[in-house]
């Protein structure tokens, strides 16, 4: 168990981000800032500790995946040392990214929360456009321990089945339930923070009845997940309730460029394979007799499937950015936990754990 | 359904399987005539794709044939091919697709026998299955 700190409430938590940054000990903060209308959040990235005031950490919207956001700043050149505040499932999402040497970890130190989930973007903007207090709301269920997000349909489906909404392994892991919130260092670097910023309050804390009263939300969430499982699996049982399931597919490929584990240039799918030319309607014409256009949204789909299914941290941003609603976090979180279990892997559970196709064992897997 | 004559696209490494192949072509070994062979350089640079788009076309099953383990050309691509068929095999279970339509299998350039045996096995396998669903659907 790492120290921790105690923090009365969640702005507390912003006077150790001031600090930090007027200390020098990060360079940046990176998180989710309020526009200027306070309508909506978006991923920023700031220095000043001014502009820190718009941030909001515990906040119920994911309008990008944050481990996208941050692989595609190469802190390679101009190494800064940044503050990443992610929620649990980008943290899971960037570990995968650093194994697939997408992200340099080296001068980053990522927060992140007990994480009560997020809302769908637009309804996340629709509630602060008419006046709802949204975020006020969700951080009143923080303070009570209560979980409404598996309940409310208003919730990104990812987030109303996720078990897995605590951080296991960042730098720092804000506590978030309950009146008072701790942020406790989970490693090195995490550890370094919090000493270099905080002067005094740092202490070994005993968490273990707040970890009872979190497992009672993760236990929910769990049993709501189980029952959409065997209902995924009753429903999608066959090629052709698949094909149908997919059918509104537009093949705009959102659900890939969202997607933090698709970070491959040289995707199949990013190529012009695809423009096929006449001919070959005219031979598909001949030998099924219809095509569905635009072609290949089932390949699209099996191949991202088979691609990266094992490296997929159930993070729902497919189905988030998905146009036509098609329910892909079931298909890829679903049937992603099958192909992970083949090898035993758990996306974004540690640093040191092989990608499973990225390597391979001589006596494995005999009745393939 | 007797006169179902299935399409078999084989993905076979040149330097074991296509050799193999190429054996039981110059010992005039018998065997039927429904595998369509496509070389490569390795089984481990079968991507799945191409087993996907082979069985959306409408093939009625797949063989991929590499080295036996520890024999690969460059060392482990048959190892990474058969991880690659385990993923893929899981997903098409998953979805309730017969995975028996593809066949991963280790023949080496001196089994030009056990290359005709596998691929009369895998026509009578695949006669008794019938067709692929995939051959008249236009959705792929």
């Amino acid at each position: 168990m790492g120290v921790s700190i105690e923090l009365n409430n969640i702005s507390a938590l912003k006077e150790i981000l001031k600090e930090s940054l007027e200390n020098k000990v990060v360079d940046a903060v990176l998180g989710l800032f309020w526009d200027e209308n306070k309508e909506t959040v978006a991923y920023g990235m700031t220095k000043d500790v001014n502009i820190l005031e718009r941030l909001e950490v515990l906040c119920p919207s994911m309008p990008v995946q944050g481990a996208r956001v941050v692989s595609n700043i190469k802190f390679t050149e101009t190494p800064i040392r940044v503050l990443c505040i992610i929620k649990p499932c980008e943290m899971r999402a960037v570990v995968e990214l650093v194994k697939l040497k997408q992200i340099m970890p080296e001068k980053l130190i990522f927060l992140s929360m007990d994480c009560g989930g997020a809302l769908e973007p637009e309804k996340f903007k629709e509630f602060n456009k008419f006046g709802k207090d949204v975020v006020g709301e969700y951080l009143s269920c923080y303070e009570n321990f209560s979980d409404f997000s598996y309940t409310s349909e208003n919730y990104r489906f990812a987030c109303r089945v996720c078990d897995r909404c605590v951080p296991k392994i960042s730098d720092l892991r804000l506590r978030s339930y309950g009146k008072t919130k701790y942020l406790e260092a989970l490693s090195d670097k995490g550890h370094k923070f919090l000493n270099e910023t905080i002067k005094d309050g740092l202490k070994e804390m005993d968490f273990s009845s707040y970890e009872d009263s979190l497992k009672k939300i993760i236990d929910n969430r769990k049993a709501n997940k189980d029952k959409e499982r065997e209902l995924f699996k009753k429903e999608i049982n066959s090629i052709e309730s698949f094909t149908r399931e997919l059918s509104a597919c537009i093949r705009c490929h959102n659900c890939m460029v969202n997607c933090p584990a698709d970070y491959c240039k040289e995707c199949i799918f990013r190529s012009p394979v695809f423009d096929h030319p006449s001919e070959n309607y005219e031979l598909w014409l001949e030998r099924k007799g219809m095509i569905k256009l635009p072609s290949d949204t089932l390949l699209f789909h099996l191949t991202r499937l088979n691609h990266m299914s094992t490296s997929c941290v159930s993070c729902g941003m497919c189905e988030t950015s998905c146009p036509v609603g098609i329910r892909l976090t079931r298909i890829f979180s679903f049937i992603g936990e099958e192909t992970q279990k083949i090898f035993d892997y758990e996306p974004g559970r540690s640093y040191t754990e092989e990608l499973p196709v990225a390597t391979f064992r001589e006596k494995e897997l005999d009745k393939v | 359904m007797s006169d179902f004559e299935p399409k078999i696209i084989g993905f076979l490494c040149n330097w074991c399987t296509y050799t193999g192949a190429d054996l039981a072509g110059t010992a005039r070994i018998q065997y039927p005539s429904n595998i369509r062979v496509i070389r490569m350089m390795c089984s481990g640079g079968v991507d799945m794709v191409y087993v996907m788009k082979a069985l959306l076309e409408g093939a009625d099953g797949v063989l991929i044939g590499g080295c036996h383990p520890g024999d690969c050309h460059y060392q482990s691509g048959n190892f990474k091919a058969r991880r690659r068929v385990a993923i893929l095999k899981k997903i098409l279970q998953q979805l309730g697709y017969n995975e028996d339509r593809v066949w991963l299998r280790w023949i080496s350039a001196s089994e030009g026998k056990k290359f005709a045996n596998t691929v009369t096995e895998m026509v009578e396998y695949l006669k008794k299955l019938g067709p692929n669903p995939f051959k008249y659907t236009g959705n792929i």
